[in-house]
């Protein structure tokens, strides 16, 4: 039969197991504001049984683990749909971009800007000799060929900002794979047990959530807390073995991602990079083809007309756009009308009071003009505006639902791994009478000696 | 399920900006009077706006095409009862020169009289509005009639003196706001030939010639009055017109107003109660995340 020593060696694993777990406690409530921080329970285990004579005593109690308290399904969960509300956070921060470049409604839109150019027809139709009226037209077409200029320019430089977001985030993409291997590597060689441990998988899985951000990793973790990390089929982080984006490779070739190693695979579709390759390579060039058509159309169709009449001094068959600029970036009025306003042909017949050739100018804004004779340019144009308007209210939507989801899995995630203070503060108690407790046990032991003693 | 620190917090910080942006929503709506101020808040609405905007820029340019057709018009019609004043003086003095009691000496002061008529019916058909002439057609640098030296009065340019003005009023409906100077003083009868006749017959003290003309220039009174009817009419409907498109403006408009501007009064109780929500929130805050067991422990 284990003797008084046992009750001894009990109380002293008693006193240093709740020790440890005051010292965990301590941790937990220093750490309630840090960021990816996991709650660590102790694990309390009863020590070694010793075989007596008739019954199994134990010997004291052990704290075999610290547990980090994580449930890998919901932390998988997050992962995946924190890349999807990174995904529509890009969206819709760049759609609002997008949808202000085309200022509607308002009185400074390209619509607005439309209608001043035609109606500045019908006033040179009702006094074609005007010469004021004359240099209103050439002002109000000038004024349109640069309004469509000034959208391109802002939608392709908003494509140049994209491509410089989308280095940088590979850029952090490889600096967060490399601090991923330096981790593994420590978790190698240090004891998987212990709170260095950890703390490292915390400062790890901190890194994984940003790199689910930028694209759509996969994780597979291995029994020594290593994990290797898959992008579309690629394993690119293997332990220690790191193969990086080659983001030089980026302008290019955008629909694939080149490694390093000079590997090629898939282009990431979910994320951050996802989102901007999609702005760039689909939304923007949609937006640009249609304004190329509505520029091309515009010059087409208004110098076809402008050409039939007659200008002040009898001149015909000149244009009214530079017919070399032929899409919204090069779109520009016919320079000899910047020089002479005689050139605007406004007079059908030759004479110079005939307006008939500025009538049929004005008229051109009712005709179906675009999109194979189906549509106006106003037509057009509003379902551009519409479209955009729509992309940008799909994301709005498509996020704040995204955002509730992320949320609510937040805040399970973080009933399990965050930390409560009032838990806290109550496991505190019940180790401080823990500790109380054990103590206790050792003075009855050593009163229990003292007996022995004192019957020599 | 376990409510720890960080969720209460920031389930807090959650709703409190969630409020805030709607807040911030019904404030912008309730400042700028729109509610649709960028194409997502409404994107079919923006695309009914950026028409509804193109119908009313032309509705602007139909009514600046009224004001001019009635202005053109009603210098025409001054202009041809000027005419017509003349004409009717002509008819007096052709009355008087027929009669058998007028002189050869009094027939020759006459025809000097008939003489100043003419001039003064050939400036009212060489009249301008604006620096077109009226009864000139296309034609902008010369004036369209102009007197030979054999003081026969001609047309300058035969070609451009038809040419129409037409004005738009509204879509479809043209008008004509220009009347030919040929139709008017040279076909028919011809004004001009008519009262040359009159003053010839006055100075040559024929009498039966007299005759001839009064009867002509009784035609080309009648002429007159018949176009100066047609510009009438022809203004008369320009006014019609013009009350059609101001009710069209005014419907458009309202529409318009219906799609973009926000209604105040609902503006103004969203704002009030999520105001309230608001702070509702913040004293949920104060008081819940004070609180723990801490305040309990000895």
């Amino acid at each position: 039969m284990p003797g008084i020593n046992n009750i001894l060696e009990i109380g002293k694993s008693s006193l240093f197991a709740h020790q440890t777990a005051i010292n965990l406690t301590g941790q937990n409530i220093a750490n309630v504001e840090t960021e990816g921080y996991t709650r660590k329970i102790p694990i309390f285990t009863p020590s070694v049984t010793l075989l007596g004579d008739k019954f199994n005593l134990g010997s004291g109690v052990d704290i075999t683990a610290i547990q980090r308290t994580r449930d890998r399904y919901i932390d998988s969960q997050l992962s995946f749909q924190n890349q999807t509300l990174s995904y529509w956070k890009t969206m819709d921060a760049k759609h609002e971009i997008l949808e202000q470049i085309f200022e509607e409604p308002s009185s400074t839109g390209l619509g607005t800007i439309m209608n001043d150019f035609f109606n500045s027809w019908n006033e040179l139709a009702n006094n074609p000799e005007n010469p004021s009226m004359r240099d209103n037209v050439i002002y109000k077409g000038d004024a349109l060929a640069k309004k469509i200029n000034f959208i391109e320019n802002r939608l392709t430089n908003l494509q140049g900002e994209i491509s410089l977001e989308m280095s940088q985030e590979i850029d952090k993409f490889n600096a967060y794979a490399e601090q991923i291997v330096e981790i593994n590597r420590k978790l190698a060689y240090v004891n998987k047990e212990g709170g260095g441990v950890s703390n490292l998988m915390d400062e790890r899985d901190k890194l994984l959530a940003k790199m689910d951000e930028i694209a759509d990793i996969t994780v597979s973790e291995n029994d020594d807390g290593q994990v290797n990390l898959i992008l579309n089929g690629k394993v690119f982080l293997q332990k220690a073995h790191l193969i990086k984006v080659d983001s030089s490779k980026l302008d290019n070739d955008l629909n694939h991602i080149n490694w390093e190693d000079g590997s090629v695979s898939e282009q990431a579709n979910g994320g951050k990079l996802g989102a901007l390759i999609e702005l760039r390579e689909e939304i923007i060039p949609e937006n640009l083809d249609k304004l190329d058509e509505f520029a091309k159309t515009m010059v087409d169709r208004v110098n076809a007309i402008h050409k039939t009449g007659y200008g002040m001094d009898g001149s015909t068959g000149i244009n009214f756009f530079d017919e070399a600029g032929l899409d919204a970036h090069n779109i520009r009025i016919n320079p000899q009308l910047l020089s002479n306003n005689e050139y605007l042909a406004a007079s059908g017949d030759g004479n110079t009071g005939s307006g008939t050739n500025a009538v049929l100018l004005a008229n051109l804004q009712d005709e179906f003009t675009m999109s194979g004779n189906t549509l106006t340019f106003t037509d057009f144009y509003a379902n551009m505006v519409t479209a955009e308007g729509n992309r940008r209210k799909e994301a709005t939507i498509l996020l704040d639902g995204q955002e509730q989801f992320v949320t609510s899995l937040t805040a399970y995630q973080q009933s399990i791994s965050g930390v409560a203070i009032d838990e806290e503060m109550t496991n505190l108690i019940k180790f401080q009478r823990g500790y109380q407790a054990a103590a206790k046990l050792i003075t009855v032991a050593d009163e229990m000696y003292n007996t022995i003693i004192n019957l020599v | 399920m376990r409510i720890t620190h960080d969720v209460e917090s920031s389930q807090l910080l959650i709703n409190l900006n969630k409020v805030k942006t709607q807040r911030q929503k019904y404030f912008n709506q309730l400042t700028s009077g729109k509610q649709l101020e960028k194409p997502s808040d409404d994107p079919a609405g923006a695309a009914r706006v950026i028409q509804l905007n193109k119908v009313l820029a032309q509705s602007e340019y139909y009514q600046k095409n009224i004001d001019d057709a009635k202005s053109f018009l009603a210098a025409t019609e001054a202009s041809l009862s000027a005419v017509s004043e003349n004409v009717q003086q002509a008819l007096t003095i052709g009355l008087r020169g027929s009669s058998d009691t007028t002189g050869e000496e009094a027939r020759k002061l006459l025809a000097d009289q008939v003489d100043y008529i003419l001039d003064r019916v050939l400036a009212e058909s060489n009249r301008q509005y604006g620096n077109k002439y009226i009864f000139g057609g296309t034609v902008v640098k010369e004036a369209p009639f102009e007197k030979q030296d054999d003081n026969t009065i001609v047309m300058t340019n035969e070609d451009a003196i038809d040419n129409a003005h037409i004005r738009e009023l509204l879509k479809g409906d043209q008008v004509q706001v220009n009347l030919s100077g040929r139709d008017v003083f040279i076909e028919g009868t011809n004004i001009f030939d008519t009262l040359v006749d009159l003053r010839n017959s006055l100075e040559n003290n024929d009498r039966e010639q007299i005759q001839a003309a009064y009867m002509q220039l009784q035609d080309a009174a009648t002429q007159i009055t018949r176009y100066s009817g047609i510009a009438g009419l022809r203004y008369e409907h320009v006014t019609n017109v013009e009350q059609t498109l101001a009710d069209f403006k005014l419907q458009t408009e309202a529409l318009r107003s219906s799609i973009e501007d926000a209604d105040v009064a609902t503006a103004a109780i969203n704002y009030q109660s999520i105001e309230t929500i608001y702070q509702a929130n913040l004293q949920y805050g104060a008081k819940i995340l004070q609180n723990s067991i801490l305040d309990y422990l000895a």
